[in-house]
């Protein structure tokens, strides 16, 4: 499917200036990006019946932490508490976000899932632009979550309600994400992002992570 | 379970990249494509059927984002 989308995006992107040729590939990338998110997500999402959705995040945390920290080999001792903080509360972001949309994908279904997780950064985009014509725009939303959800008796409405709590942890990591690229370079905010999350939760599910949250206690401390 | 990858290392990787080549709020337009793609993607490997109803949600919700994100680009631009 991926390769697809390339493909199709080619004609329009070559007939352009160069600076539009790297605004099509950006797209595609972004586009891929998304794609290849939710693909994982559906990868995870069959291994709930073996290990449940909190195994699936923790096991999905640990992998992501293995690979990116030897990639990106952030400076631990380097940085200062205004590094550290922003960091700390988006593990904990990322953490709540992974774990109550995996949760909701389990009682709800993929589509609707990723659709509640996805009003947080919406309300953020509306919120910022605090226009009469963008409120409305919230206001579709508003719409379009009650015909998704279709409130009966039957609805699951602990299972919406963990779904907009993901939505509020994307949004919440949308904000600390700005806050940490202004501070920190590159590829190692995102190292560190997996990394803080690994040692701020699902101990129970790895050995391997004890000695890591030891180390997060001692660097942490201003 | 390797293939959890594909839910965080690749995305990540690939979305800062690409904020490098696309403004911000292109960025954020694109990010429209998410539910879009979960729902094709719950139909395809989880056979989660959706209602038609839940289709029109889901359209409702990503037309707001498009709408929001295409109007502060316009302001920008003017």
């Amino acid at each position: 499917m991926t390769t697809s989308t390339a493909i199709a995006e080619q004609p329009t992107v070559r007939t352009q200036a160069s600076d539009d040729r790297g605004l099509g590939r950006g797209i595609v990338l972004a586009l891929t990006a998304s794609l290849s998110n939710q693909v994982g997500a559906a990868t995870g999402a069959l291994a709930f019946p073996s290990i449940g959705p909190v195994g699936v995040v923790s096991i999905r945390q640990l992998i992501t932490a293995a690979v990116l920290v030897p990639v990106g080999r952030p400076r631990f001792r380097s940085m200062t508490w205004a590094q550290w903080w922003p960091v700390l509360c988006l593990g904990v972001v990322f953490g709540v976000m992974n774990t109550s949309v995996y949760v909701t994908i389990d009682r709800l279904g993929l589509g609707l899932a990723i659709t509640l997780e996805f009003l947080g950064p919406l309300a953020i985009a509306i919120l910022a632009s605090c226009r009469a014509i963008d409120l409305l725009c919230g206001l579709l939303a508003a719409v379009g979550v009650v015909v998704l959800v279709n409130p009966s008796p039957s609805t699951d409405l602990l299972g919406v309600g963990i779904g907009l709590i993901s939505g509020v942890a994307w949004g919440c990591y949308v904000l600390l994400n700005r806050k940490i690229g202004q501070r920190m370079p590159g590829l190692q905010e995102l190292v560190l992002r997996a990394w803080s999350r690994r040692s701020c939760g699902c101990r129970s599910q790895s050995t391997g992570s004890r000695r890591t949250h030891q180390h997060s206690g001692r660097s942490a401390s201003p | 379970m390797i293939c959890a990858l594909l839910s965080s290392v690749v995305p990540f990787s690939i979305d800062l990249i690409a904020l490098r080549r696309v403004p911000a709020n292109v960025f954020s337009t694109l990010q429209s494509m998410h539910p879009v793609w979960a729902a094709i993607v719950g139909l395809v490997m989880l056979h989660q059927v959706l209602s038609v109803q839940e289709w029109l949600g889901i359209a409702l919700v990503v037309l707001s984002n498009v709408l929001v994100t295409t109007a502060s680009m316009r302001r920008t631009r003017a």
